[in-house]
C-alpha cells in the first residue's frame, strides 16, 4: 500500500490572534477523490494553503507523501489549480503553451532548458486537457472555460500524483463546468490521480467526490457523501447553520 | 584624433558614416546597444509584475551613487551600480518588513535619494555640466573604462536572464503558483531586482537618470500591442529598443541634443505608430 498523500495531525491556525482552524486531523490516501466543503469563512481555503506550504499552522503537523512538510522537496508531485485561474490577467502577453510550460519548470530544474521528455509531458498535459489546438493562442483570446483548462494543463505538466483545486469553477459557464467535472473524474478513475477539491457547493461535491470532509473552523464530519448527508441532515445544520436550502445547494456570498 | 562636435559639423563631414570616425561615438554605440538590449528585457519583467516605477526609483538612487562617485573623484558608473543594487535590496527589505504600502516605499526611496544627492552636490560646489549629462544622457561622456565595465556587466545581466528566463517568467506571471511548484521565489525575486538595479545604473551614461525608466518601459508596452507570446514580445521589445537607441544616437550626434531625450522620443514615436497600426 502506498504512503498516504496528505496527513494532517491536529492542525490549528490563528489569524490575527483569532482561531481560524482548530484541531483538524484527516488523511488523504492515494487514489481518493475528496471534497473539502464548508461555508464561506469556514477556513477551507486556509486549510488548503497550509497543505500547500503557503501558511504555517500555529500547531499540528502536515505530512505530504509521508514526509514532514518542512522537509518535503518533491513539489512537482503536487498539482494546484488556483481559484483565480479564470481571472488571469489578460493583459499579460502569453500563449497557452507558455502557461502550460510553467508547470514543468520546477521539475526540469533551475538553469535547465526543457528536454524532449519535458516537451512531451507538456504536450500530453495539453492533450489531456483538450487544449492542444489552442496552444499558440494568447490567453487574452480564450473563454473562461478554455482558460480553466489551460491552468489545469499547467497543473498536470509536472505529472503530479495529487491535484488540489480551490473553487475552480468560479467564472466558468455551466456547460464547461459539466465538462470539467467529467474530466476530473476521468483523471481520478483512469489516471489514478488523487484529487482534493475545495468548494462551498455541496451538491456538486456530494455527486462527484467519493469522500467529503466538512470544515467549519473545525472538522465537522468526514466520510462517504451518502453517509455524511444521506440520513443525518443535522450535520448540514451544524456545518452551515439553519439557513440550508432544501436542495442542499449553498450559494456563496 | 577626437574632434569636437562643432569641428565635425563645420568640416562638412556630415555624411552618415562620418559618425563612426570618432572614438567617442563608437563607444556611445557599443554602450548604447548594450543598454538597448538589456533595458527592455528587464523592463518587460517589471511591466508584467506591475512594477514599472521601480526602474525610476532605482535611477534616482543611482543618481545618489553618481553624486558620491563625482565627489569622491572615482568612476561614477561604478558607485551608481553599487548604490542602485543596495537601494534595490533596501526597497525589498522595507516592503517586506514594514507595513508601508509598496508604492509608498518606492516614493520614499525615489525622493529620498534625490534629496540626499542634492544636498551632497550643493555642499560640494553645486550643479555642473558633468551632472546634467547624467540626468539627460550624453554621447560624448562614455569613457574608455566605462566601455569595458558596462559591456561586461551588461553581458552578465543578459546571460543571467538567458539562464533563468523560464523561472523569471513564471514568478512574474504567477508568483504564488511558482512558489507552490517548488521554485525558490524569494531568491529569484532578489535576482530580478538586482538585475534591474544594474541595468538602470549602466544606462545612465547614455540615457540619463530621468529617462532610463522610459527606455525600460516604452519598448515593452509597444511590443505588447502586438499580442504575441511572452518570448516574441520580448524579442520585439529588444528590436524596438535597439532601433530607438541607434536612431536616437544619430539624432543626438547630428542635431546636437541630449541622447536620452532623442532615444526616448524615438521610442515614443514607435509606440504611437504601434497604437495607430493596431
Amino acid at each position: 500500500m502506498a504512503e498516504p498523500v496528505i496527513e494532517l495531525d491536529d492542525i490549528s491556525f490563528k489569524y490575527n490572534g483569532e482561531p481560524a482552524l482548530s484541531g483538524i486531523s484527516f488523511t488523504v490516501e492515494a487514489g481518493e477523490y475528496d471534497g473539502i466543503i464548508g461555508p464561506n469563512g469556514s477556513g477551507k481555503t486556509t486549510l488548503l494553503r497550509i497543505i500547500l506550504g503557503l501558511l504555517t499552522p500555529s500547531s499540528g503537523r502536515v505530512r505530504l507523501f509521508g514526509k514532514n512538510i518542512r522537509e518535503f522537496q518533491d513539489w512537482p508531485r503536487i498539482g494546484y489549480l488556483p481559484q483565480r485561474a479564470t481571472q488571469a490577467d489578460v493583459r499579460f502577453p502569453v500563449t497557452v503553451s507558455e502557461v502550460v510550460g510553467q508547470g514543468r519548470i520546477a521539475k526540469a530544474g533551475l538553469f535547465r532548458r526543457f528536454t524532449a521528455s519535458d516537451a512531451a509531458a507538456i504536450q500530453r498535459a495539453m492533450e489531456l486537457a483538450d487544449i492542444l489546438p489552442l496552444k499558440d493562442r494568447v490567453i487574452a483570446d480564450l473563454s473562461g472555460g478554455e482558460r480553466q483548462r489551460v491552468f489545469i494543463a499547467r497543473a498536470l505538466a509536472s505529472e503530479p500524483d495529487v491535484l488540489l483545486l480551490d473553487e475552480p469553477v468560479t467564472g466558468v459557464d455551466v456547460a464547461s463546468q459539466g465538462k470539467f467535472y467529467r474530466f476530473l473524474k476521468k483523471l481520478n478513475t483512469e489516471h489514478g490521480l488523487t484529487i482534493l477539491f475545495v468548494s462551498h457547493d455541496i451538491e456538486v461535491l456530494a455527486h462527484e467526490a467519493t469522500r467529503l470532509i466538512c470544515i467549519n473552523r473545525r472538522l465537522v464530519c468526514a466520510g462517504p457523501a451518502s453517509l455524511v448527508f444521506g440520513e443525518n441532515r443535522n450535520l448540514l445544520k451544524e456545518l452551515y447553520g439553519e439557513n440550508v436550502g432544501a436542495d442542499f445547494r449553498i450559494r456563496g456570498g | 584624433m577626437v574632434k569636437t562636435l562643432e569641428q565635425i559639423l563645420e568640416s562638412g563631414e556630415d555624411n552618415m558614416l562620418a559618425i563612426f570616425q570618432y572614438d567617442f561615438m563608437i563607444r556611445a554605440f557599443v554602450v548604447g546597444i548594450t543598454v538597448g538590449v538589456i533595458a527592455p528585457v528587464i523592463g518587460l519583467f517589471l511591466i508584467v509584475k506591475r512594477y514599472s516605477l521601480f526602474a525610476d526609483t532605482l535611477s534616482h538612487v543611482s543618481l545618489l551613487g553618481v553624486a558620491i562617485g563625482l565627489i569622491a573623484n572615482t568612476q561614477p558608473v561604478i558607485t551608481a551600480v553599487v548604490f542602485a543594487v543596495l537601494g534595490a535590496i533596501g526597497i525589498d527589505k522595507v516592503q517586506e518588513r514594514t507595513k508601508i504600502f509598496g508604492e509608498s516605499v518606492l516614493a520614499l526611496f525615489l525622493s529620498g535619494s534625490l534629496a540626499v544627492a542634492t544636498v551632497l552636490i550643493s555642499i560640494s560646489g553645486g550643479f555642473n555640466v558633468n551632472l546634467l549629462n547624467f540626468l539627460f544622457g550624453s554621447i560624448t561622456t562614455v569613457e574608455p573604462t566605462d566601455l569595458y565595465f558596462i559591456t561586461a556587466l551588461g553581458a552578465t545581466v543578459l546571460i543571467t536572464v538567458f539562464l533563468l528566463y523560464k523561472e523569471l517568467f513564471f514568478i512574474s506571471y504567477d508568483e504564488e503558483a511558482a512558489r507552490i511548484s517548488g521554485l525558490p521565489v524569494g531568491v529569484l525575486g532578489t535576482i530580478l531586482i538586482v538585475l534591474a538595479a544594474v541595468t538602470v545604473s549602466l544606462s545612465i551614461r547614455i540615457v540619463g537618470v530621468l529617462l532610463i525608466g522610459a527606455l525600460m518601459v516604452i519598448p515593452g508596452i509597444t511590443a505588447m500591442q502586438f499580442k504575441q507570446s511572452f518570448r516574441t514580445t520580448m524579442i520585439y521589445a529588444i528590436g524596438l529598443s535597439v532601433l530607438s537607441v541607434i536612431l536616437g544616437l544619430f539624432l543626438s550626434f547630428y542635431v546636437g541634443i541630449a541622447s536620452g531625450g532623442s532615444i526616448v522620443v524615438i521610442a515614443l514615436i514607435l509606440f504611437l505608430l504601434a497604437i495607430i497600426a493596431r
